[in-house]
Formats: C-alpha cells, structure tokens, sequence
C-alpha cells in the first residue's frame, strides 16, 4: 500500500533530521575504508544527496585548495543538491515524496528491525521504514504507527546557520570536529585531504586569526595564506631569537635585552599578519634553509665518503694565503662594500640600492671573473656569497676520459693478458687519483664556506658594534696602503676590493700578511747575494743598507701605522732568524760569519723600525749568535764542533 | 624608518659613504627608533645573518652535491672499464 504525503510521519522535527545528517556522516566514516570502486561512488552519491547545501558548502571548504579534483567533483554535486533541493521542495508540495534509495546507510544490526522486514510486513515505502528505523534505533516503539503528514516544505529551504561559516561565532566556540568525505577518485589516484583541513577547526589558529584586520573570512584561499604563515611563525620566531641571542649578539658583543627581542618577536608576529605570504616566502624559506642545511651537509658528506674508497687525504688544507687568492679572484663585492651594502639594505630595505645591483650585473658579464683558477672557477660567484667550481667538473670529465683513451691505446698495442692486466691497474690508479682531486676540491670548498661564514659575522659585527665605525680618513689610508701592495700583485683591483671589506686592523694584518711573500723573496735575494763573500769586510754594512732599502720602501710609506710597521719587522726578523738557523745547521763554508752577520742585521732593523710605543710580547727580540748557537746545540741540530 | 631615512641612506650607500651609514645605523640602534622601527631592525638583520651563512654554507653542499655527481661519474667509468679489462682477457686468452 502506497502512502502519500499526507501519510509521511511527523517524528522527524528539525532536531531528528540533524541527528540522521549525524548518522549518515558515521556512515560516510566508516565507507572510506570498508567500500571501495563503484559501489563507494554510490554511496557517496547518496550521502551528498542526503546533506543540506550548507553542509555541502562546508565540506567543500574543508577540502579546497588542498584537493582540486575532489572539490570539483564536490562543486558538482552541489549544484545538484541545489537542483534536487529545489526540485523536492517543489515536489513536496504537489506530488508524493520521491524515494530515495537509502537502504545501505542502514546497515542491519542484531535486534533491529530491518527495512526489507518492514517493508515486506506493512508494505510501506523504503523511506517510511528508514524513518521508523531511525526512530526504533533512538529507543522509540517497534510498533509501526502510520506516518503523519510531511513537514511544511519551507523547512527544506529555512537558512540553517553554521557556526564554523560565522567567524565570529566561530572563534567564540570552536566547532566539532570536521568529518573528511570519503575520495570520490580511487585511493590511490585520490590526492589526501590534510588532517584539519577546515583551517578554522584549529581553535589556536581560530584565535590568532580573528586578530587580523579587515580580512574575508569566508575566502579559503585567504584563510590559507594565513594559516601557512600561522603554521611557521612560532619557528620563525624562535629561530630567529635564537640567532640574536646565540650569534649575532654574542659575535658582535651588542647587548640585547629581553625587550629588545621582545620587538623582534612583535615585527614577526606583526608581519605574519600584514603581509603573510611575504612572510612565509622571506622568513619561512630562510629559517628552514638555515635549520635544515647543517643536517643535509651532513647527509651529503656521508654520502660521498661512502661513494668512494678513502683516498690518502681526503681535504687539502689551503691554507689562508690560498684562501686569499681564491677569494681575489673569485669576489669583488662579497668582500668588499657591496657585502656591507647588501646586509644594509636587508636591514632597511632599500629599492635604491641600484647601484649594486648593476655592478653585480656588470660583473657577472666580466669573462675575467669566469676564469679558472687552481680548479675553482670565479663564475657564478655573485649567486650569493658561494664560489662556484665552474670548470672543475669538466675537468674532471676530461680526466676520466683520458684514462679510459689510455688504457684502450695501451691494450690496443698490446693485447695480451698481462698488458690489459697492467693498463687495468693504471686506470685504476688514475680513477682513484681523480676521486682524491674530487675529495681534495670538495675540501677546498668546505675551507671556502668557512672561511666565508666567518666573515659575514666578522661584518655584523662591524656593522653592529659601537666605536667600531672606521672613519673616512681611515679607509682613505688603508685604501691607499692597500693599492701600494696591489700594485706588487697581479690584480690590484681585486685585492683593493678585497681587503676594503676589512676593518683598518685587519687590513693592516691582511697587507703584513699579505707582504710575507713579498717580503721573503726580496730579503732572500738580498741575503743570499750579499753572503756570497761573508770574508768580504763591510759585508755587514751592506746588507744593513740593502735591507733597510727594500724595508724602507715598505715601512715609509706614510699612513702605514705602527701596527702594520711592527708586523713587517716581526716577519723580516723571523725571516732572518730562519736564514741564520739555516747557515747554522748547514755548517757551510764560513757559516758562523753569515749567521753573525744576520744576526747583527736582525738586530739593527729591530731596532730602527721597531715601535716603542707598541709593545708586542709574543715576538722575542733577536737572539744574540752565541745564544743561537746554544739554542741550536740544545736542540741537537748542530754539534759544537761544526762551528 | 621614513621614507626620507630610506633614500637618504640609499644615497649615502650609492655614493660609497659606508661609513656614513654605518654610524647611521649605529646611531639608529642606539635609539632614535621607534620601537616597532628598532624591532623591524633587528628583525632584519637576524634575517640578513641567515641569509648570508645560508649563502656561505651552500657553497659547501653545492660542492658537496657536484663532487658526489663527480665521483659517481668516475666510478661507473671505472666499472665500465673492469667491465670492458673482462672482456679484452678473454680475447687476450683466445688469441
């Protein structure tokens, strides 16, 4: 016996349909894992029919930007709920309810009346029993009642309000926790939707969010964009704090109070709120890179010593002078005032900083800077602080090549066991020979990033420190000191930028350092010509004067500091000292002549160019001869009767 | 920072005067900001410092990155070459 509408139970008030809507999302649950293909498509099918648009709207936020396909088979089906909803109600109100085919989102239970035996029993429609169904599961009788007349039709098309869409309300009480829908595609195919997906479930990001001003609530995409940089900016923050207080503040001895970090704190939280993608896109990348980094060198570095068989020494320590060169010949601006003026312009953000970046422009042109030098290529230096290997590798390629090119030459002349046998093992040595030059300019590189960590602390601090502002006389001088020795060096202009990036101390350091070299050859020279005839009387005299030439014209030069005078006389003493040990230790024809003659000279320029006014504890003044001789008897170098 | 204090230190940094800026900066730290100005200061120069080590520290992983590439290079040529040794004994033995 067929119902019409007039015989449609009441029981189900406005309350009792919500309750049903939360069955059927039990079920919507539960059919993710248990059903699958078609059958699973079907089933969803009749939850989506079966949820209000308003449900389906929230659905769709829950899942949008995170899963495109879904939520355009989603958008579908929302049209079509609206269709039906419109539809039905217009049915409703004319016609017999239509019946839908609801039997799987009631699974049978044991003790419960079932829909196929109430619906045999009485004859009533699948949508009759469901109801009853409903009502016997809620404790309600057993005994079938005629239904009641349906609800009015508005009910279907009454606004029902959804807390989570009213961000308001939503902030004031966190809604229940969203109910994923089950893929529509297969599992595999199906992009997973994200745990939390409804961005507003998050109670904490709920909060931080309802403080942002004059923002769309109800735009998902919006609502993303914050919640990525609500997502990062606790580790931002404490990255960055800690940088402040375990580097920065401690390299540059700058006192940060608490509530000086307290602002940075309040900059990054204001930002996240202002401007969250730049946020997420400056500091997200930034502090993730510089988090994560050490851990996948790490990786890295283990990774290539399980790559190849442990060569005899992996790294080749290059020591400062070659880090100097690779440095000149790599960076202009990273050393110099361009490095100064890029963190500036971090700081303050500067668009006029033009100047800058046409130099780098112009400088990655300059083929001079693209030219290889001891394996590592200058090109591509301006990427950032790093020096790239540029050449290397095809260097390494061509090595490769010219063993395997040997070692078929080699057999191809001598085809025998014995002659393949030992080209075998000479590739095999030229193999093993390139992995070490690979390990070696791994090593170099690895000196390189150190050396270039140091400095950008080395420069903060600069920038950071009070008193430690250099004045224009100061550079003036340095600069001016700084193109007398480049002018002794094959690029001048190279070294000048270079060393300009260093305060006035470091470069007077660098120019000793710098000097040694210089230094070494020409005193040596003069040295070994002047001791040609040690029995010559004068000779002594002569070499004071040749020396004090060479050293006068380093030493004179105005602006050259006390500083710097004093390393100059420290490395020329020690060079000298060495020169006696040496005539010493060879016991040579007249080597105790030589070695008094030295040491009188040693003593003399220490004397003239030392500075009083400096006192310099770790260098000791010049030995007399006798005392070198004992120094040198002590230590088992020379045994007394050689002098 | 004004937009006057922006371009001025723009000027000053064209112009080469770092020393100028410098003592700007320094002077600026030391307190003539705002606290939200002080704040973005610093801010910015936490997030200068990372840059800068990030930079430094990927000169290292890209040498890293290219010498792993490198020695697998050298070691599948070397592969290919025992390989190849194989091959040219028996053809040695055969002759």
């Amino acid at each position: 016996m067929k119902k019409g509408p007039e015989q449609v139970p009441d029981e189900l008030s406005a309350e009792e349909t919500a309750a049903e809507l939360a069955r059927v999302k039990e079920q919507a649950q539960g059919f993710g894992q248990g059903i699958g293909g078609l059958e699973k498509l079907e089933q969803k099918d009749k939850i989506l029919r079966n949820l209000s648009t308003e449900e389906l709207v929230k659905r769709t936020l829950n899942l949008a930007v995170k899963d495109p396909e879904t939520i355009e088979k989603v958008s579908k089906k929302l049209t079509e709920q609206t269709k039906m909803t419109t539809r039905k109600t217009v049915e409703q109100s004319s016609a017999p309810p239509s019946v839908p085919k609801t039997e799987r989102a009631y699974p049978p239970k044991k003790n419960v009346p079932t829909f196929s035996k109430y619906a045999a029993d009485s004859g009533e429609d699948t949508l009759t029993m469901a109801r009853h169904v409903a009502r016997v599961r809620r404790g309600g009788s057993a005994t079938f009642a005629p239904p009641a007349p349906p609800p009015p039709p508005v009910a279907l098309q009454e606004k029902i309000t959804i807390p989570a869409f009213e961000r308001s309300a939503a902030l004031a009480a966190p809604v229940a926790e969203a109910t994923p829908l089950p893929p529509l595609i297969s599992p595999e195919a199906a992009p997973k939707a994200p745990e939390g997906a409804n961005r507003l479930d998050n109670p904490a990001f709920a909060e931080w969010f309802s403080s942002v001003e004059g923002i769309k609530a109800g735009n998902p995409a919006e609502i993303e964009k914050f919640f990525s940089a609500f997502e990062i900016k606790e580790q931002v923050k404490n990255e960055v704090l800690k940088v402040w207080r375990e580097r920065i503040a401690k390299e540059s001895a700058l006192a940060m109070t608490e509530s000086d970090l307290a602002l940075v704190a309040n900059q990054l939280e204001t930002l996240a709120k202002k401007e969250p993608e730049k946020f997420v896109a400056l500091y997200g990348e930034t502090v993730k890179r510089f988090t994560e980094m050490p851990a996948e060198i790490a990786r890295l570095e283990g990774e290539l010593q399980r790559a190849g068989p442990p060569p005899e020494r992996r790294y080749e320590l290059i020591g400062e002078e070659r880090k100097l060169e690779l440095v000149r010949a790599s960076n202009h601006f990273v050393f110099g005032f361009g490095r100064l003026t890029g963190i500036a312009a971090r700081i303050f953000r500067t668009e006029g900083l033009k100047a800058e970046a046409e130099a780098r422009t112009e400088i990655r042109k300059d083929e001079k800077y693209r030219r290889t030098l001891g394996g590592v290529s200058a090109g591509g230096a301006f990427e950032g602080l790093g020096i790239s290997r540029g050449g290397a590798v095809e260097a390494r390629l061509a090595e490769i090549e010219k063993i395997k090119e040997d070692y078929t030459k080699a057999v191809g002349m001598h085809p025998g066991r014995e002659q393949v046998e030992i080209a075998l093992a000479r590739a095999k040595k030229g193999f093993q020979g390139a992995r070490a030059g690979v390990f070696a300019e791994v090593g170099v590189q690895k000196e390189m990033s150190e050396f270039l960590s140091a400095k950008v602390a080395e420069t903060v601090k600069q920038i950071l420190t009070p008193g430690a502002v250099t004045t224009l006389e100061d550079w003036m001088a340095a600069d001016e000191w700084v193109r007398e020795l480049s002018a002794r060096a094959e690029d001048k202009e190279r070294l000048a930028d270079y060393l300009r990036g260093f305060s006035l101390d470091e470069v007077l350091e660098k120019i000793a350092l710098g000097m040694r070299e210089t230094l070494q050859t020409t005193v040596g020279e003069i040295v070994a010509r002047q001791l040609e005839h040690p029995e010559n009387p004068g000779r002594a005299t002569e070499l004071f004067s040749a020396l004090d030439g060479a050293l006068g014209e380093l030493l004179t030069k105005k602006k050259m500091g006390v500083i710097a005078g004093d390393k100059v006389i420290m490395e020329v003493t020690a060079y000298l000292m060495h020169e006696e040990k040496k005539i010493v230790r060879e016991a040579g024809k007249g080597s105790a002549l030589k070695a008094t003659y030295l040491q009188s000279i040693r003593g003399r320029l220490w004397t003239k160019y030392r500075s009083p006014a400096v006192s310099v504890p770790s260098v000791e003044p010049p030995p007399t001869a006798e005392g070198l001789v004992k120094e040198l008897e002590e230590a088992g170098l020379i045994p007394p009767e050689k002098l | 920072m004004t937009q006057e204090l922006q371009q001025q230190i723009g000027a000053l940094l064209s112009a080469g005067k770092f020393d100028e800026v410098k003592k700007l900066v320094s002077g600026m730290l030391a307190g003539d900001l705002t606290d939200e100005e002080r704040g973005a200061v610093l801010a910015g120069i936490a997030l200068a410092y990372m840059e800068a080590q990030n930079a430094a520290k990927a000169v290292y992983k890209d040498a890293l990155e290219a010498g792993l590439e490198e020695v697998g290079d050298i070691n599948a040529a070397e592969q290919k070459l025992e390989e190849q040794a194989k091959i040219d004994v028996v053809r040695a033995d055969l002759h």
